[in-house]
């Protein structure tokens, strides 16, 4: 680099600025030297930097009101500096505009996405020129909890979002920068919520996560297939039930659908079945070491043994694909997979599907259900008393037991709202909501009711398991060391 | 001496922004990894100091030994592996035989395709239920050997292995830009000395692009050390943990908001990585000497 580069730099300056400088400079060159000279152009350089940065910054500035006294109407007090003005908050000619933000996993093909699209619409409607949720879709839910836990480790927590685990609601509370909605839930939503679900929803007395999807999991049988193996009768034990199992693989078909990638979670499902029978209502607070773990993890084994070739390393979309297109009989999941495979299963199956509860072991604790909360509503802390009204207003929006039934017939969801059950259409979801009512007790499903770590530990424990490098107590020991 | 003088303040002052930035996103993030990798942090609420603690915990887990050791076996094989497939490919190409251009473009054509795609691709393939490969094992009357290639611990990790190799246009447009740049008048020379094509390949091309070379082996190296998407993608690091590699661990540490166990499997991905381009840089500037 030479000195004539240093000099012609600056070009962005206007003619005149540059003129200007360079005239001076040639003036103090003469004057005092090229040393001078040198500190003179850094000089120049140093204000087309200044300047530069000072138009970026006029670029960025947000523009003023043209009428300072197009102001908030909403409230008395007047605020001082706008830098108090909460992100989302627009000013309008009528009044403050509130705008929440919602990074939202109910799109795409999820089986809720159209009526909870058409919930957020109709609330934008109703509530236009006031409040505003704007949805942010997100499709994958591995990378959706990642954008959630790093949002709200860096204070940025969103205004809506959802969350799938108790063991991930009790943390988001611990950082103190999700809201308390315990008065929203007790005020004048109580009467929405089904018994008791608010309740165990609670952490410390306090109510962090609106209790909202529930997961139902009920059994699934392909009753052509069933029929075709001369199966008459449904199990109730899990002896029968590998019986059944027998009978179908010698007929051809796949008896279950297992998997082990990403969460495992139709194994984890049949793993959660299997701890009901074996350890009963309490099975989860009896810890890892109880026996009913081991004795569950032989039971998974084994129906590892009737199961497709791939089961080890398949994900989610391969246990649909066996069960969708009638290559496995057995399926369990939660009703919301029904909407799925209405529409995608082959052609008859959803016609053909038999529901069932969980299944008793030596005679002990059949007709138990796999049920627990699958997303909680969560709102990010506000100081903004009109993001909190806005927030409030979404809750009771999207939890009117009306609204809420439509969601469910229309996905096969099942929600922790009390709404008219003999409005669902479904014959199979009231078969469902019929059974699990009658059911003699219920546990969460195991990720749910374990810590992150052991829940995230458990497919690879599966693998150990089915590939024999561990046997049934070392399956739980490796459980046991991820907590 | 002052013009001297003028010419350092004009190249610190070019450097600046780019020393800026940098330290910003690549010299502070390391630190900052290293400090809080002395502390138990599940990224949500304060950090702990922990001392040394997490260090312990990772290296007591045989997940992070086999997963360092994927890492290893992963750049071994694609520095001794793919980079000369990719010489053989580059010096085939650069004597431009019939259809030289289609088939450059179909080796580096895995490059510009999503990995997505093409870990689906290769599902499918090893599939055992529907896949390719059984499909075409049971055609030839093999059926015997159809397996679950990716679920079975003996062979998932060469299935994911060889799947990385298919990436080898990168390294192979570097060395033929650096064919391309070798005097004629070498070959011209060699060849009224009654050379074959083999040998002034031996002994013209390969030393004259040893600097493209050297590139390719510290690229692959590095990109080894840090595989991560096609793992991810195509296993998930399993089945039971057998085709987990350091960048899969310490992902997985972050989704159990184990941060502190994270931060110091990076730091020992940093200094192995370090480790490793030492070595390089160790074997190729011997050779210069």
């Amino acid at each position: 680099m030479n000195c004539s580069m240093l000099y012609d730099f600056p070009k962005i300056l206007p003619i005149k600025l540059k003129h200007l400088i360079k005239r001076k400079i040639k003036k103090k060159e003469s004057e005092k030297g090229r040393y001078c000279f040198m500190k003179k152009r850094f000089l120049a350089l140093a204000l087309t930097v200044v300047l530069g940065i000072t138009s970026l910054t006029g670029c960025g500035a947000k523009e003023e009101p043209a009428d300072s006294s197009a102001k908030s109407d909403v409230g008395t007090e007047e605020k001082e500096t706008p830098a108090d003005t909460p992100a989302g908050t627009e000013q309008t000619g009528s009044g403050e505009m509130v705008t929440l933000n919602f990074p939202n996993i109910w799109v795409g093909t999820d089986s809720k996405a159209e009526v909870f699209g058409k919930m957020i619409t109709g609330f934008n409607e109703q509530y236009k020129g006031q409040y505003e949720v704007k949805v942010e879709e997100q499709t994958d839910y591995d990378a959706y909890r990642d954008k959630i836990r790093t949002l709200i480790s860096t204070g940025d927590a969103p205004d809506i979002f959802t969350v799938d685990s108790m063991a991930d609601l009790t943390l988001f509370a611990e950082s103190g920068k999700i809201m308390d909605t315990t008065s929203y839930v007790e005020g004048n939503l109580a009467d929405r919520f089904v018994e008791s679900a608010i309740d165990n929803a609670k952490i410390d007395g306090v109510c962090y996560g609106v209790p909202y999807e529930m997961a139902v999991v009920p059994f699934m049988y392909n009753q052509k297939l069933l029929d075709a193996a001369g199966i008459t009768e449904l199990p109730a034990s899990f002896e029968d039930f590998f019986d059944d199992c027998e009978k179908l693989k010698a007929s051809g078909v796949f008896p279950t659908t297992q998997m082990t990638n990403d969460n495992a979670w139709t194994s984890m499902l049949w793993y959660s079945y299997a701890l009901a029978a074996c350890g009963g209502v309490d099975v989860y607070e009896k810890g890892l070491d109880d026996e009913a773990f081991v004795k569950a993890a032989e039971i998974l084994k084994k129906m590892f043994d009737y199961t497709s070739s791939d089961a080890v390393g398949a994900d989610a979309s391969v246990v649909n694909g066996h069960f969708f297109n009638e290559r496995a009989a057995i399926y369990t999941n939660g009703s919301w997979i029904l909407g799925r495979i209405k529409t995608e299963g082959a052609e008859g199956l959803y016609d053909n599907l038999s529901i069932s509860p969980g299944l008793s072991v030596d005679g002990k604790n059949g007709g138990a259900y796999v049920n627990s909360v699958l997303a909680y509503i969560v709102l990010g802390k506000q100081d903004d008393p009109n993001k909190q009204a806005a927030a409030e207003a979404f809750l009771e929006y999207i939890t009117d037991p009306d609204r809420v039934l439509e969601l469910s017939n229309s996905s096969g969801a099942m929600f922790a709202i009390s709404y008219d059950a003999s409005k669902i259409t479904d014959p199979l979801m009231s078969e469902i909501m019929d059974q699990s009512k009658a059911a003699p007790f219920m546990i969460p499903y195991f990720n749910a009711a374990m810590p992150t770590a052991v829940a995230n530990a458990f497919p690879s424990a599966l693998e150990s398991l089915v590939l024999g490098d561990v046997d049934a107590q070392g399956f739980v020991d490796m459980l046991k060391s991820a907590q | 001496m002052k013009h001297k003088r003028q010419n350092t303040v004009g190249i610190v002052l070019f450097l600046l922004p780019a020393l800026f930035l940098f330290i910003v996103f690549f010299v502070f993030p390391i630190f900052f990894v290293g400090i809080m990798s002395l502390f138990d942090w599940n990224g949500i609420t304060d950090a702990g100091f922990a001392g040394l603690q997490n260090y312990a915990k990772i290296f007591s887990d045989k997940v992070f030994w086999r997963s360092l050791r994927n890492n290893v076996i992963w750049a071994l094989s694609a520095c001794f592996i793919q980079v000369p497939l990719a010489l053989l490919m580059a010096l085939i190409l650069s004597k431009k035989p019939k259809f030289w251009k289609f088939f450059r473009t179909v080796y580096f054509l895995p490059q510009v395709i999503s990995g997505i795609a093409i870990a689906t691709l290769w599902s499918a393939v090893y599939n055992s239920e529907f896949g390719l490969l059984n499909g075409i094992l049971r055609a030839v009357g093999l059926g015997d050997q159809a397996k679950n290639w990716l679920g079975n611990p003996s062979t998932a990790f060469i299935c994911v292995l060889i799947y990385g190799l298919f990436y080898i246009g990168y390294y192979m447009v570097i060395m033929m830009a650096g064919i391309t740049g070798i005097d004629q008048t070498y070959y011209e020379a060699a060849r009224i000395d009654g050379a074959n094509v083999f040998q002034t390949d031996i002994h013209i091309t390969i030393p004259l692009i040893k600097y493209s070379l050297s590139t390719c082996v510290t690229l692959a190296a590095v990109f080894g050390l840090r595989t991560f998407e096609q793992v991810y993608l195509l296993t998930n690091g399993g089945p039971a943990n057998r085709t987990s590699v350091l960048v899969l661990y310490l992902y997985n540490q972050m989704r159990n908001n184990n941060y502190g166990g994270a931060n110091a499997s990076s730091v020992m991905l940093i200094l192995t990585g370090a480790l490793v381009i030492v070595c390089i840089r160790k074997m190729f500037s011997s050779r210069d000497e």
